[in-house]
């Protein structure tokens, strides 16, 4: 495997007296995909928020591409950065909702480029062009003038995708990215995703897609109540399971 | 022929009431008529006399300018108060506080009389040379204290508002836009707000013609408003209830554009959340008179 491009390093975090995340360590290399399963309330989705700092963890480091997220490394210590620097940090780092969250005001191609335009990435002119390219790996050429309600739950999420991969992230993150689709949506969802792996996208994804999970994950994380109790290459964890809370979740979901 | 003939309901107490309401107001028509103390001529007569157009010009100005003072002034209050900054939040609640708790006619009077006790305004070093300095009473005319007064306080009630529209803003929406990697300013004023106009602008349109209104106040200290200037002519010539309808019907013009202007408005800012037309229901004197203009059943195909 090539270089770690994400590092999270002994992150826990409470709210209140409540932990959620018990001194997780993991690192996912470059094209890498790593899937975190695990029943619900285990803190998956937060450490993945953790990773682009939409929540902060409250002890521990993540390190993208060895850049201290949230952070900055001086003297010794790490010292806090303010909202623009760390916008200027998650800028390299997509993420997908389970919830798609595609801005309602805009259409498919506003959403595409705005980001990209207004942090100065790229011309306009040259965004719709990427734009355009982008959609017709997804298979929505014609839908860059339609608004997010006007489109099928698979085709906003593949919208989703899009946007994110239009600043060429570091790493792409997926909260559950199928969960809020109907069945029949799901298939051409993970077709796009599995795309991307295979072109060696570098992937972490919280997800129930088990499936999906042994056929495209290289690593699986088990999380349990805030800490990973299992992890390893795919094929072995989800296979041949050694921990009794995996064995049992996974004869659940199956 | 189809299948299944239908014979819709309907509605005859909905007849009977309005030739009830028909016959009420032509009774009271008729008794206004014949009131020999009101002088009808006088109304068209002052309609569009100088001092009523130029009143008009006030009134417009007075209300458009502290609607914006109060926009402006409302949007920051509101980010203010959802802030992480607490003395930013205190900031804005005590301002909310006080202009929201004192009535808006002791404000007027307020600021038109402020002179008494600050005779001058300078800005200047602290011990040192003045740079600028002006009369109170020079710089506060009643058209600038009206402006400040309504401004101030409408912008206290749109904080609210605004305030309100953010909030309605699903919280995706701006997770999503620092997720991609916008600064936090950009995603308020291109993500959040746009979105939250659309809730912020149904109750702005109910302020702005509340305003339009609350501006007679400022003919307490003499603005030279609509209603300043009816008092002004009613004063010499004492048809008191003749100018009063004056001002009032250029009132009703007026609230009726801005209620054309908003219908124009909210259309615009429902990019992306428009119901389709024939989702809506039938107008109001189809639903009352018509027979079988049920519901439109058609929507327009959205795949789930």
């Amino acid at each position: 495997m090539n270089a770690s491009i994400v590092e999270v390093r002994s992150v826990s975090k409470s709210y209140g007296e409540f932990p959620v995340l018990k001194n997780v360590s993991f690192e996912v290399a470059d094209g890498e995909v790593a899937c975190i399963i695990g029943p619900s309330g285990a803190g998956k989705s937060t450490i993945l928020r953790c990773i682009n700092r939409l929540e902060k963890q409250s002890s521990g480091m993540i390190f993208v591409s060895g850049d201290p997220i949230g952070f900055r490394h001086e003297g010794g210590k790490y010292h806090e950065l303010d909202e623009r620097e760390v916008a200027a940090q998650r800028a390299g780092i997509g993420m997908v909702f389970q919830r798609f969250n595609l801005f309602q005001h805009m259409t498919v191609m506003q959403n595409i480029i705005e980001a990209p335009v207004t942090l100065g990435r790229m011309s306009k002119a040259d965004a719709v062009e990427m734009a355009r390219e982008l959609l017709a790996r997804v298979g929505l050429t014609q839908k860059e003038n339609d608004y997010p309600a006007q489109l099928s739950g698979g085709q906003q999420q593949r919208v989703a995708i899009v946007r994110a991969l239009a600043m060429q992230p570091k790493v792409l993150l997926f909260d559950e990215p199928t969960s809020a689709l109907d069945p029949e949506l799901v298939g051409e969802v993970l077709s796009v995703m599995k795309d991307l792996a295979e072109a060696g996208m570098t992937m972490i994804l919280v997800t129930h897609e088990i499936g999906f999970a042994r056929e495209v994950a290289d690593t699986v994380y088990f999380m349990v109540d805030g800490e990973i109790v299992e992890q390893g290459a795919a094929a072995q964890v989800l296979t041949s399971p050694g921990h009794e809370r995996t064995k049992a979740f996974l004869g659940r979901v199956k | 022929m189809t299948e299944f003939p239908i014979v819709r309901r309907r509605h005859p107490w909905r007849w009977v009431l309005s030739l009830l309401l028909l016959a009420l107001a032509a009774a009271l028509a008729w008794q206004v008529s014949r009131n020999e103390v009101f002088d009808f001529a006088t109304v068209p007569k002052y309609m569009f006399d100088p001092r009523i157009m130029s009143g008009l010009v006030v009134t417009l100005y007075v209300t458009i300018g502290s609607m914006l003072i109060g926009l402006v002034l409302g949007v920051l209050l509101a980010v203010m108060r959802i802030s992480d900054n607490p003395v930013l939040r205190a900031m804005a609640e005590a301002f909310i506080w006080f202009f929201r708790g004192t009535p808006v006619l002791v404000q007027l009077i307020f600021w038109f009389n402020i002179g008494i006790i600050f005779p001058s305004l300078a800005i200047g070093i602290p011990g040192g040379p003045m740079l600028f300095e002006i009369s109170t009473n020079t710089l506060m005319t009643a058209a600038v204290t009206a402006l400040l007064g309504l401004g101030l306080n409408e912008g206290a009630y749109m904080s609210e508002i605004v305030r309100a529209g953010i909030v309605s803003v699903d919280r995706g929406q701006r997770e999503a836009a620092l997720a991609i990697g916008l600064p936090p300013q950009r995603v308020l004023f291109r993500i959040v707000l746009p979105q939250a106009l659309r809730v912020i602008i149904p109750p702005t349109g109910n302020q702005f013609i509340s305003l339009l209104k609350t501006s007679s106040l400022v003919s307490v200290i003499a603005a030279g408003d609509l209603l300043t200037q009816a008092t002004r002519i009613y004063n010499e010539n004492f048809r008191i209830l003749e100018l009063l309808v004056v001002a009032s019907i250029w009132y009703l013009l007026l609230t009726t554009l801005a209620s054309i202007g908003q219908f124009y408005i909210e259309r615009r800012f429902s990019r992306g959340f428009a119901i389709p037309k024939s989702e809506a229901g039938p107008s109001v004197l189809k639903q009352f008179f018509g027979r079988g203009e049920g519901k439109a059943v058609q929507q327009e195909g959205r795949p789930s």
